[in-house]
């Protein structure tokens, strides 16, 4: 009887041991979660290093970018686009492929094809990452308004310049600058 | 009769060649499409469409080769999944494209012909499965300036959601307490719940004599109305056993409990000496202190 009554003692303080420990984990979890949460609510002040959660990461982005420092938001973007989270991947190039659609409307409505060059470059950017974000989540509407636009503001074909330099040997040497003052 | 005989020769020849010609065209019968899916849904910008082929191939096989591989297949559509499914004779084909076709108006396109290729059938092995119409519409209505188009805004963070780590923090605390509670009620630690706990409090008595100059008798006294009030009745030596069949949490106490009813017997009537009693008195009640349980 008293080894089975010590039998008792011992799981009965087994199963305290286990169910702290399972507590003080938990806890601690928690607590880490709670920390990120109000990082990411407020993310001005956050301190990026390479153990930083990529959740963190994306929030950073977020406030650098409404804070009108979009490069080094697409910067912080580029190191998230490898996240092994399919979900996580799409918001992350759905975000960018905004941030450049939103240059290139600017610039487009701006200036027209008078910035080809860079618009036909941010459009690009931004219809490959929307496309993506499409990939992986085909339903997200957000990402098909946007991807739409993008094609409705790609500007045209730039035109082949012609071939039409008739000049002759003669023409070339009347073009080249003279030596003042008559030289050799 | 020789002038008919070879009219009639060439006449039956004629009819042999034909019916051996259809014999073999029955033994080879080529693989045929039978249906494909007409796609009467308009679509927009970022649909999956789902392409069904129905080839009869009578005895044929697919060659894998020939199924189109999933990638972009043009500027504005890219297969994501190719399935095949043979049933009987016939062979369903299922191509899974995504288009990215941005339109400012309702527009047709056409994603392009497959050319099919099947083994083991007669005839031409290749089935070509013509382009397939597919109408558009966009997002966007038409008619408003690109300028004036509002596009989608950014997505905020996330929070991370506690969900795994609270009900785990409830079972672990759920856990220690149970436990713990099982462990003060075991030791005694428990008074409301553990009810009359006659050794315990014995115990608690007999560690109070321990200064006496003769603590045997008050000791012996003291772990008697334990017993006592623990069997509810007057227990003597020779109750013992019926004692302990009532209470066999303190089967393993036998020895002890009958060097108890000697010692106090000899100490009580004997008028032996006090030595030696004390400690047992101690041992006897802290060890029943640890088995004594709540009565109903």
């Amino acid at each position: 009887m008293v080894t089975q009554a010590r039998l008792r003692e011992n799981a009965a303080l087994g199963l305290l041991v286990l169910g702290l420990g399972l507590a003080g984990w938990a806890g601690c979890h928690l607590v880490v979660v709670a920390r990120e949460n109000a990082a990411i609510a407020d993310p001005r002040s956050l301190e990026l290093d390479e153990d930083t959660a990529p959740e963190l990461i994306l929030a950073k982005a977020q406030a650098l970018d409404l804070g009108g420092d979009y490069r080094e938001a697409l910067r912080l973007y580029h190191t998230l686009r490898n996240d092994p989270s399919p979900a996580f991947r799409q918001r992350v190039h759905y975000n960018m492929g905004t941030i450049y659609l939103r240059e290139a409307a600017g610039l487009w409505n701006s200036h027209g094809v008078l910035e080809y060059a860079r618009v036909n470059a941010l459009v690009t950017l931004a219809k490959e990452n929307l496309k993506e974000a499409l990939r992986l989540k085909p339903d997200d509407q957000d990402a098909r308004f946007n991807l739409e636009y993008a094609f409705r503001i790609t500007p045209p074909p730039k035109e082949k310049e012609k071939a039409n330099w008739q000049g002759t040997k003669s023409s070339v040497f009347s073009t080249l600058p003279g030596i003042p003052g008559g030289g050799p | 009769m020789r002038k008919f005989t070879l009219p009639l020769a060439s006449m039956l020849a004629i009819v042999a060649a034909a019916a051996w010609l259809t014999s073999m065209s029955d033994r080879a019968v080529p693989a045929r499409l039978e249906s494909q899916d007409g796609h009467t849904v308009t679509h927009t910008m970022g649909d999956l469409i789902v392409r069904d082929v129905v080839v009869s191939v009578h005895g044929g096989r697919i060659d894998p080769a020939s199924l189109p591989a999933p990638g972009p297949i043009n500027e504005w559509a890219e297969i994501r999944k190719v399935e095949t499914d043979s049933a009987g004779e016939r062979t369903r084909v299922r191509i899974t494209y995504q288009v990215f076709h941005g339109v400012r108006g309702p527009e047709t396109a056409e994603l392009p012909p497959l050319r099919l290729r099947f083994s083991g059938t007669g005839g031409s092995p290749d089935v070509e499965v013509p382009p397939l119409p597919v109408s558009f519409m966009p997002l966007i209505p038409p008619g408003i300036p690109d300028e004036k188009v509002m596009i989608r805004t950014t997505r905020p963070a996330e929070p991370r959601p506690f969900a795994p780590y609270g009900p785990w923090l409830g079972l672990g605390l759920a856990l220690g307490a149970g436990a713990g509670f099982y462990l003060l009620w075991l030791r005694g630690l428990l008074p409301i719940l553990a009810g009359p706990l006659p050794f315990r409090r014995a115990s608690r008595e007999l560690r109070r004599l321990a200064n006496q100059p003769l603590p045997g008798r008050p000791a012996c006294l003291i772990l008697h109305r334990a017993l006592n009030e623990t069997a509810g009745e007057a227990v003597f030596g020779d109750d013992l056993e019926a004692f302990l069949a009532r209470h066999p949490e303190f089967i393993g106490l036998r020895g002890l409990l009958s060097e108890f009813f000697a010692a106090s017997r000899r100490l009580f009537f004997a008028e032996d000496s006090d030595d030696g009693v004390y400690p047992l008195c101690l041992k006897l009640a802290h060890l029943a202190q640890r088995l004594e349980r709540r009565r109903s």
